[in-house]
């Protein structure tokens, strides 16, 4: 027995009526082709979806052997950071608040990282990428160059949860596409709606989600990018001379983070088929893909903290790269006088502009 | 052979001013509706005459109690062109039209009218008069229509033809905002581009840099159209240009409603 197909309207979602050789919608008065709704049924039914984002478990990693034996742990009692780095560290500050007062303790040789990217940027070119940045901050107050009190500037091993996937992707998209044209009378503009279909697949390696609760996630994807085929296997000797932490936030509690970055890529890069038309906005989105691999690894940054006028103002720099990033304090004196001085050149010559539009 | 020379001469006069007074033979003035007293009607045919014949230029005002024609355009040219109005062998001349049911006017220009109240000239004539209108004020639209006629035949027989661009109280408003407005817009989001860069630390919700190089694939794409709206706006017209009436002339013009 034949069913009845009912089809809902692809604009408001009210049920269509036959009406005229076309399906009608009474909500919002379009009309629409069997033909197309019948498309848009059977390739809309295979699209639709939950997305299905499968992960491999990580299975944490312990120090063998000897390998931790020159290794130390040190604890911050100001923020609580436990830190890891050689055993003949001497007096050293907290990379993350900037506290001297660094407790040594027993090294317990567990979270063992799977892969390290070495320091590349040593501590003086960081501080000479530093100081180009500080050059070209705009606002920034005249005292805080004579002020600031630079604290030791850190070079930190901060735990990343390293992802990689396969993923298949089924995207739809609504679309528009405007065209223009008019007579003597009349200028008229039309709007053709279309929605956009796409599937297909897409990889990505070493994704880094941040694994220290101490390290501010927009500091650490700030300084991304960073150039994973420098990796090499962990080794405790790597950690001479630098402090390194362990994650404290698990590779479960980083996925959501991984999964989210993944989406927006993906709906990015298959935007770039849909060529030709004026506005493109995604309406559904389906991402799959099985045994997602999960690394935990080490990454280099430098750590500066400032003092300024009781506040402390924080920067990283990529130990690979030497991306600066930062929170610069700001002389609000110098950012309206800014402001007036464009706006005051931009008066000038809006007045001047004026003048011939009203003469 | 003297003699004859200035019977000749006086003739030629006589005949040149008869040709002269032979132009401007309709009244400068015909209103059926009654808006002007009868004093009033006097005093401006009189102030309208001497304009016509101190720039040999036909300068006329004429109301309807309703359109003559399917509108006031048409009405005011078809008065103009069937009724002998115009100086001249190019008939120049500007008529002053008002159909009092419908509240409309219209100027409508010929031959060397054209020139002299271009565009400009009939925005600020419109500009002058229809607030007279508005109100209810004839005698004062048609006082300010001698005026402005007179003060624009000036700037024409001294070589220079009023041409001062006029704009709509919304247009001077739309600029006048724009220029408070724009400069402020502009400085605020330069200054924002540059608050920018006193703040680096911020999140990266993509992961584009960490794509496989050349794994992207496209396994099916298909576009399927849904729906088409079209949207009409009228022109903003300036019916101040150049139009041809039922007699076939050329005429210009502007005109509206009161």
């Amino acid at each position: 027995m034949d069913t009845v197909q009912n089809y809902k309207c692809p604009c408001c979602g009210a049920s269509l009526v036959f009406q005229n050789e076309s399906l009608h919608c009474d909500s919002c008065g379009n009309n629409f082709e069997l033909d197309a709704m019948r498309q848009i049924e059977d390739v809309g039914s295979q699209m639709q979806g939950e997305s299905k984002y499968d992960w491999e478990h990580y299975e944490p990693r312990s120090y063998e052997g000897g390998e931790g034996a020159a290794l130390a742990s040190y604890t911050c009692p100001s923020c609580g950071a436990e830190i890891t780095g050689d055993d003949t560290m001497g007096s050293t500050v907290c990379p993350y608040c900037g506290d001297a007062a660094v407790i040594k303790g027993q090294f317990e040789g567990t979270l063992r990282p799977d892969y390290i990217i070495p320091f590349k940027t040593d501590k003086k070119a960081a501080m000479a990428a530093f100081e180009d940045d500080f050059k070209n901050a705009p606002f920034l107050p005249d005292e805080f160059k004579i002020k600031k009190k630079i604290e030791e500037m850190t070079g930190v091993y901060v735990p990343f949860w390293m992802f990689d996937c396969d993923c298949n992707a089924a995207i739809t998209y609504g679309a528009q596409r405007v065209t223009s044209w008019s007579d003597s009378n009349y200028n008229y503009t039309k709007t053709d709606y279309y929605r956009l279909f796409r599937s297909g697949s897409v990889g990505f390696t070493n994704i880094p989600v941040d694994g220290s609760k101490k390290a501010d996630d927009a500091y650490m994807e700030a300084v991304e990018p960073f150039r994973y085929e420098d990796a090499v296997e962990f080794n405790g000797a790597y950690l001479s001379g630098y402090m390194a932490d362990k994650y404290d936030v698990s590779a479960e509690e980083s996925i959501e983070r991984a999964n989210e970055r993944v989406t927006n890529s993906t709906v990015s890069v298959f935007r770039e088929t849909t060529d030709g038309y004026a506005a493109v906005i995604p309406e559904s989105t389906k991402i799959s893909f099985s045994g997602g691999k999960i690394r935990y690894s080490l990454l280099p940054v430098w750590m500066l903290n400032i003092k300024y006028m009781n506040n402390t103002y924080k920067f990283a720099v990529n130990g690979q790269t030497g991306k600066v990033v930062g929170e610069y304090p700001i002389d609000n004196r110098k950012k309206w006088r800014y402001f007036a001085k464009i706006a005051g050149v931009a008066y000038i010559a809006a007045a001047v502009i004026a003048y011939f539009l009203l003469h | 052979m003297k003699r004859f020379v200035t019977i000749m001469i006086a003739l030629l006069c006589f005949v040149s001013a008869i040709t002269v007074y032979a132009d401007f033979i309709n009244p400068t003035i015909t209103d059926s509706v009654g808006y002007l007293t009868e004093e009033q009607n006097k005093e401006l045919s009189a102030r309208l005459d001497k304009i016509r014949k101190q720039y040999n230029f036909d300068i006329v005002f004429v109301s309807e109690d309703r359109l003559s024609a399917y509108d006031a355009q048409t009405s005011a040219d078809d008065i103009y062109d069937y009724n002998g109005y115009g100086y001249g062998e190019n008939y120049d001349g500007i008529l002053f039209y008002i159909a009092d049911a419908e509240r409309k006017y219209h100027f409508s220009t010929y031959g060397s009218g054209m020139t002299i109240f271009n565009e400009n000239g009939l925005a600020y004539l419109e500009k002058k008069i229809v607030p007279s209108l508005k109100e209810g004020d004839y005698y004062t639209a048609v006082k300010t229509y001698a005026d402005c006629a007179q003060e624009l035949l000036e700037m024409a027989a001294q070589g220079k033809p009023f041409n001062k661009r006029q704009h709509s109280t919304q247009y001077i408003l739309g600029v006048i905002a724009g220029a408070i407005l724009l400069p402020l817009l502009l400085a605020y989001f330069m200054m924002k581009k540059k608050l920018a860069k006193m703040k680096t630390a911020v999140k990266e919700d993509n992961a584009a840099n960490y794509m496989k190089p050349g794994s992207m694939t496209l396994d099916f794409s298909r576009d399927i159209f849904l729906y088409s709206t079209v949207t009409k706006t009228e022109k903003v017209k300036s019916n101040s240009g150049s139009h041809t009436s039922s007699s076939g002339r050329s005429h210009g013009g502007s005109g509206g409603s009161f």
